[in-house]
């Protein structure tokens, strides 16, 4: 290659660099999204959903979210209070027998209640929880309900050194579990649940 | 050339730059937007039956070589022509087993039988060096801790009153849960 081309091609490929470089630094500009800093998900009880020893064909185990506090998972949401959350997660999962290479599956139907009045400690939370339909794999609320009647004023717009207001809700992760004539042994399955600002 | 230098140079300052870039052109920003747990379900399921399985079938045929006075003598422990059976239950669960030691084993081509004598040694695991003659255990048998257990079947057949022809035999062991 002669010393222009060479000269030519360098100049080139460092332009598309800079371009693509520059491209991403301007970013989306979402309007009204908040800065996920502030939005957490935590733990705040049991983190594992363990049915315990069951008898194949037994048929379906269901769990009532309000009488059986060690098969459901509890987890707060932090975040700003007035706005929305959607919780995703998949409907169904599979519990798969481990330490064969037949394993046996069974089917897990997973729910999720959500509780956004303000009251504090999920324990007493739960009472008042809203249970999400079977098979949704979703749900969208907002952290803390508005108490019923006219809206009040809109809320002071986000702006430096203003931190808007945070509330918790929470949300509790339980099932249905289909114990088919499936064979002895252990199984297991993972649940992801995720959160963001709607 | 010095020019071309300070080129190469560049060139590299800006692929460095692109690269750091690059998650954010591959869109994966909207990650940090989401927050996460993952939760890990389980269960043991409990059998009221113990399922059996045959691994392989005792190697008569190839057994030949171990003849010594008309006897062939399959040993459980060592013979690689032992078959194999695997039970399938209740993780961690006390069994009792009972097998018949001696059978009849029929020729097909009309009358005219053998006598099968059965050695069976059991270890909770696939490891046939390991077993243990289960005449000679004293303590009692559990399935491991994904509910399995294994048995290893040898035993011993005289051929010096046998007529040549094909024989057919069978095998016949019971496990229950204590």
């Amino acid at each position: 290659m002669g010393h222009t081309r060479r000269y030519l091609f360098f100049l080139l490929s460092m332009a598309f660099f800079a371009a693509a470089g520059f491209k991403t630094s301007e970013a989306q500009v979402s309007f009204g999204l908040f800065s996920s800093d502030t939005l957490e998900l935590n733990f705040v009880g049991i983190e594992e959903l363990d049915f315990g020893p069951r008898i194949s064909g037994e048929g379906t185990v269901s769990i009532n979210l309000q009488e059986e506090e060690g098969l459901v998972v509890p987890l707060e949401i932090v975040g700003v209070a007035y706005l929305d959350v959607t919780v995703t997660f998949p409907p169904t999962i599979e519990l798969v027998q481990q330490d064969t290479d037949n394993p046996d599956v069974m089917t897990l139907n997973v729910r999720m209640a959500y509780s956004n009045r303000g009251i504090e400690g999920e324990d007493f939370a739960r009472s008042a929880a809203v249970e999400v339909p079977a098979g949704m794999g979703s749900g969208t609320f907002q952290i803390q309900r508005r108490p019923g009647g006219p809206p009040g004023p809109p809320p002071t717009p986000p702006h430096a050194g203003y931190t808007p207001p945070t509330g918790t809700a929470y949300i509790y992760i339980y099932g249905d579990l289909e114990v088919g004539q499936v064979s002895a042994g252990t199984y297991r399955g993972d649940i992801d649940i995720n959160v963001q600002y709607f | 050339m010095k020019t071309s230098k300070h080129l190469y140079f560049l060139f590299f300052l800006f692929m460095l730059l692109f690269l750091f870039q690059l998650p954010g052109l591959l869109g994966q920003n909207q990650n940090e937007n989401v927050r996460s747990v993952n939760i890990s379900a389980s269960a043991t399921v409990m059998s009221s039956n113990i399922e059996l399985e045959t691994i392989s079938d005792m190697g008569i045929v190839d057994a030949r070589n171990l003849q010594e006075d008309n006897v062939i003598y399959i040993n459980p422990v060592f013979d690689p022509e032992a078959g194999i059976m695997r039970a399938r239950g209740n993780p961690g669960a006390q069994i009792r087993v009972s097998y018949l030691e001696e059978m009849e084993v029929s020729r097909r081509e009309g009358p005219g039988s053998l006598y099968f004598v059965y050695e069976v040694s059991g270890y909770a695991g696939n490891n046939q060096r390991e077993s243990e003659l289960l005449d000679q255990i004293e303590r009692e048998l559990r399935l491991n801790d994904e509910g399995i257990f294994y048995f290893f079947i040898g035993g011993r057949v005289d051929l010096s009153q046998a007529l040549p022809g094909n024989y057919d035999g069978e095998f016949t062991i019971e496990i229950e849960y204590i």
